[in-house]
């Protein structure tokens, strides 16, 4: 029953993504909602556009990821936010 | 960038001072007034062309990384590979990301791969011939974007091996320098003008197949250069905190290092060094 084998990338996606929603449950209540606003959008938006097989890119976000969430785990760190970007494909 | 000024002024101010204006460059290098002919014969007379190949990922559009041409005229540009690419990203493609700041081999910013072998963009002359060159972002490291690649696991292990002074004993004149002798400080020599460009690092397979086990050459020139000191008080405990299957012995002395020092250095010199105090 449920999904078949995840792989190794998959699986360190949710690693992640399980880490920053750990990281948000030591903040207060109003913070802890927009982090995990802000987490999960971005998630699913990248798990939509992105091809499964761009591992390069998907590489790229990980360990991107993974030095937000080292910041966000400092706690000199007080909140985190985003801005949409529109990048012209020029 | 001086055709660009004289342009302006041609265009804004009267046309008994635009003969004026045109003057200036002539006087004010050689090669502004040059660029100015090359830019109205079109490049004909005497170009000296070359190709550049170019490493290109960009993660805002993300696809697969490719090496992009760029065609250079010599003659109108300076003679390091960094003049290049100033060039190439002023005039021809805006871009194109790179690392660079003091230009003259001292900061390490600007350390890539040119023609297969690691080094400074500004202090690599470029080579003169019809045949491309290609340059390429630092071997076996992430790349952020372009040639710029992500340094953190490189600044992360030089922190490991703690490089400041540590002293048990206070000084033996409070508040004032610690003596060494001319001796003592020529110990150092060959491991202080380390710039950490990771050039060396880069360039030593064992360090692209063990990046997080294995310190690499810069780190552990630079934990010799502590041991070294005759001031540090540390030796014993930096001696045994190196002592490690793979933080140090993963050098199979391979001296791709050596080549690849931009300023000269001999890593690999420095880890025998180091392997031979560990008893």
């Amino acid at each position: 029953m449920g999904a078949s084998k995840l792989s190794g990338m998959q699986k360190q996606v949710l690693s992640l993504y399980r880490g920053f929603l750990r990281a948000a449950r030591s903040r207060p209540t109003e913070d802890r909602k927009r982090i995990e606003m802000i987490v999960s959008t971005e998630f699913r938006h990248n798990s939509k556009e992105v091809d499964r097989k761009n591992f390069q890119y998907i590489e790229y976000l990980l360990r991107l990821g993974t030095k937000q969430l080292d910041q966000l785990k400092s706690p000199d760190i007080v909140s985190l936010s985003s801005i949409k970007v529109v990048t012209s494909k020029t | 960038m001086a055709s660009g000024l004289i342009g302006r002024l041609v265009g804004t101010k009267p046309s008994k001072l635009a003969t004026a204006a045109r003057l200036i460059p002539a006087r004010w290098t050689s090669t502004g007034a040059e660029a100015e002919t090359k830019a109205s014969s079109g490049g004909g007379r005497g170009s000296n062309l070359k190709t550049f190949q170019i490493y290109r990922w960009n993660p805002d559009n993300p696809g697969k990384p490719e090496l992009k041409d760029y065609q250079i005229d010599l003659k109108d540009c300076g003679p390091m590979v960094l003049d290049a690419l100033i060039k190439i990203k002023n005039e021809m493609d805006p871009s194109l990301t790179f690392r660079r700041s003091c230009r003259e081999g001292i900061c390490g910013s600007c350390a890539m791969n040119i023609d297969g072998c690691n080094g400074l963009a500004c202090l690599t002359k470029i080579q003169d011939g019809s045949s491309g060159t290609t340059i390429t972002p630092l071997p076996h490291m992430f790349v952020i974007k372009d040639l710029v690649v992500d340094m953190t696991n490189f600044y992360n292990q030089y922190k490991s091996i703690e490089p400041w002074l540590k002293r048990k004993t206070p000084a033996s004149v409070p508040a004032k320098e610690i003596l060494q002798s001319k001796k003592d400080r020529a110990k150092l020599d060959g491991m202080y003008e380390c710039i950490l460009c990771a050039c060396c690092s880069t360039s030593c397979p064992s360090y692209w197949w063990n990046p997080e086990s294995y310190l690499g050459p810069a780190a552990l020139l630079h934990a010799n250069r502590w041991i070294s000191d005759s001031r540090d008080e540390y030796t014993k405990e930096r001696l045994e905190a190196v002592d490690d299957e793979f933080k140090l012995y993963r050098c199979h002395t391979i001296l791709n290092c050596a080549r690849a020092c931009p300023k000269g250095l001999n890593p690999g010199k420095q880890i025998a060094h180091i392997k031979q105090l560990q008893r």
